[in-house]
């Protein structure tokens, strides 16, 4: 452990900004933040080749693109606008009122970036579900709405504020280890209301009610993805852990069984229905576990991680099928994944509470804070949303849904020696 | 059929039968180079002048139906009756780079000349042109529509319906309203070669072929659909009007 703390104090002092004022413990919890962050932030590669590779290859760099470009732009945004109005001196449990465009010591800036990265998730977790027909601008424009007024709204009611002058929400007594609410939630159904206004891909419904399969074009590249996510989700919980890091172990062994379980219970799943072991379910079993152990990671046991998870990896199964039965297409189960695992999730953590299971009163608050996740998102999201298709006219035409997003949208494509697709070089563009 | 079995007939001789064919059947000049090169390409190296496959190959190719194709055929016919020097001349741009010129002095190969003309053959109407473009969209558009109309034959009324829903949710403006109803009517003909409607832009034909899509999209499914469409591509690429006309310009 001590041989830990020099090495911690060896990368604080190459770390810009962090004072040596500091005690040791504060060190080390700014450097573990920043590994976390950095950690959050590798899942932003997860997301991009998840998605890609469960998308058509005619959309495979849009979508990668508005993975790349969301994270700069949330960011940015984020920083400058969305952080104030989370963390920011709490007015009345509603909004921070403070702290934009930070710019403090080094420790708390630590604090800003991991924060960011929590953002531009939250923004990245649409991509999926609104791809191979969404249009690019305003794509960007929904992503800066979402971390500049979903997601730091409800996050300043989750987080925000003092014990004294707290949120609205925290001030009840909800809790949220990571933002199995405040990120997955916010995320997963804000993706429902765009996917509810944008409508289905073209062909993705017969007249007769039949859902068509529009698999993805490599599989192998969603795996990978899925991988990536796996191991950043260790960060994105794991900067979660108090000061003291006395709760640092119990959160990123739950968030791991809750991944391990979270594949269990999608193969038992598809076995039940008597349906083949697909390795896109089982993929997105592990990350439906692990949105279901993030709002509990930190206040539950290992052996509910894995009833978390496991119940996580049957909700990714049968949630898509909800939704289909709605004519609702979601092109990577963004809303199963990360809405109704992060609204089970939450609610687990009522349920499983370390030395104080199912008591209804904090079930109850779980449940509000779930629903209340739910309704702001998918009704800000729709609104948003909606707004965006009146001005800026968000669903790509269907001229541009039959040439590929990539083309239309970026004048290059993914996998040029294979599709005959004209390319801005064949117009006489530069290249 | 061959015409020549003993293998004599000379080249440029061969070449005016061919030229005068076309002449009389496709009076578009650039066409008529393009399926004249076909015939240099494909057909000029045969042992055996064998007219019925170069008709059969510019049928295809031209979309001719089956009379049109007869006539084709008599023509060729018609022009192995006659004598070389009343047969036209090929245009010396026109010759390969071998042989720059057809008018020297018609020498038979073998034994004996071509007979002279056994009867006059009565003038017969002109086949309808096709413009390069329209050659391309028709091969382009043949499987497409083909997998259409195999899917909504099992669900009667179902392809109207769809074509319906096309049209409600086309643009609003003059033009895409005209090229929807020529969709339309054209849909009520099955898609068939001959009905398609008299659109040469390839704008128009690059609309017709995006809702050839979207209805294959939605009959058929978009997998479906977007392997047809890469394969109806890659097969009308083989024609010979493709160099002048990429079916990659109907995607």
């Amino acid at each position: 452990m001590a041989r830990w703390y020099r090495w911690g104090f060896a990368i604080a002092a190459l770390t810009p900004g962090v004072a040596w004022a500091q005690t040791t413990e504060q060190v080390v919890h700014s450097v573990w933040i920043a590994t976390c962050a950095g950690f959050v932030l590798m899942m932003q590669p997860g997301f991009a080749l998840l998605e890609s590779g469960f998308c058509r290859a005619k959309n495979s760099v849009n979508v990668i693109m508005k993975n790349f470009t969301d994270c700069a732009i949330a960011s940015l945004a984020y920083w400058a606008v969305g952080f104030g109005l989370m963390f920011g001196l709490n007015w009345n449990g509603v909004v921070g009122i403070s702290d934009f465009f930070p710019a403090g010591d080094g420790a708390s800036l630590v604090n800003v970036l991991y924060q960011t990265f929590f953002a531009a998730t939250a923004a990245t977790i649409i991509s999926g579900a609104v791809a191979e027909r969404i249009r690019f601008m305003p794509y960007l424009v929904g992503s800066v709405v979402v971390v500049c007024l979903i997601y730091p709204l409800y996050g300043a009611w989750v987080w925000g504020g003092t014990a004294e002058n707290a949120g609205w929400l925290r001030g009840l007594g909800f809790l949220d280890t990571a933002g199995g609410a405040a990120v997955h939630m916010i995320g997963g159904f804000t993706a429902l209301g765009a996917i509810v206004v944008l409508g289905p891909r073209l062909g993705r419904f017969s007249r007769t009610g039949e859902v068509r399969d529009i698999p993805g074009h490599n599989l192998p590249l969603a795996a990978l993805g899925a991988f990536l996510l796996w191991v950043g989700w260790l960060g994105f919980n794991g900067g979660a852990a108090d000061p003291d890091f006395n709760d640092l172990g119990v959160i990123v062994l739950n968030t791991h069984l809750g991944a391990a379980a979270g594949v269990l219970g999608a193969m038992l799943t598809l076995a039940f229905h008597r349906r083949p072991l697909l390795m896109s379910a089982v993929i997105n079993g592990a990350l439906g576990g692990l949105v279901s152990v993030t709002a509990g990671a930190k206040y539950i046991d290992p052996g509910f991680a894995v009833v978390a998870g496991l119940v996580g990896g049957m909700i990714v199964v049968v949630g898509p099928a909800l939704l289909q039965r709605l004519k609702i297409d979601d092109v990577v189960d963004a809303v199963s994944v990360h809405g109704f695992c992060g609204l089970w999730g939450t609610i687990a953590v009522g349920l499983f509470m370390r030395d104080d299971l199912f008591d209804p009163g904090r079930i109850a608050v779980q449940a509000l804070g779930a629903g209340v996740a739910a309704a702001w998102a998918f009704g800000i999201g729709w609104l948003v949303y909606k707004a965006l298709d009146a001005t800026m006219g968000l669903r790509a035409s269907t001229e541009h849904e039959q040439r590929g997003l990539d083309y239309t949208e970026h004048y290059e494509i993914g996998y040029g020696e294979f599709m005959a697709a004209r390319t801005h070089r064949d117009l006489g563009g530069e290249g | 059929m061959v015409a020549n079995d003993n293998g004599s007939m000379g080249l440029n001789y061969r070449r005016r039968v061919i030229y005068q064919a076309l002449q009389n059947t496709f009076s578009d000049p650039q066409q008529l180079r393009v399926y004249f090169e076909l015939w240099q390409r494909e057909h000029s190296q045969e042992t055996h002048f064998v007219v019925t496959r170069f008709a059969a190959a510019v049928a295809k190719v031209a979309g001719l139906d089956a009379e049109q194709k007869s006539l084709f055929q008599r023509r060729l016919f018609q022009g192995l009756t006659q004598p070389y020097e009343s047969l036209p001349r090929v245009p010396d741009a026109w010759m390969p780079a071998a042989n720059q010129t057809d008018d020297r002095p018609f020498v038979a190969e073998g034994s004996a000349a071509p007979a002279p003309a056994a009867a006059p053959v009565a003038p017969e109407p002109v086949a309808r042109i096709d413009s390069v473009e329209r050659i391309v969209f028709k091969a382009f558009a043949q499987p497409i529509a083909a997998a259409i109309l195999t899917k909504a034959d099992r669900h009667p009324g179902v392809l109207q319906q769809a074509v319906d829903d096309l049209g409600a949710s086309t643009g609003t403006d003059s033009r895409t309203q005209a090229l929807h109803r020529a969709f339309k009517q054209w849909s009520g003909e099955r898609f068939a070669s001959d009905a398609l409607p008299p659109l040469h832009a390839p704008e128009d034909l690059q609309h017709l072929a995006h809702q050839l899509y979207l209805l294959a999209a939605d009959l058929i499914g978009p997998m479906q659909a977007d392997r047809l469409l890469a394969q109806a591509a890659a097969e009308a690429e083989r024609l010979p009007e493709a160099a002048l006309f990429s079916p990659q310009m109907l995607l």
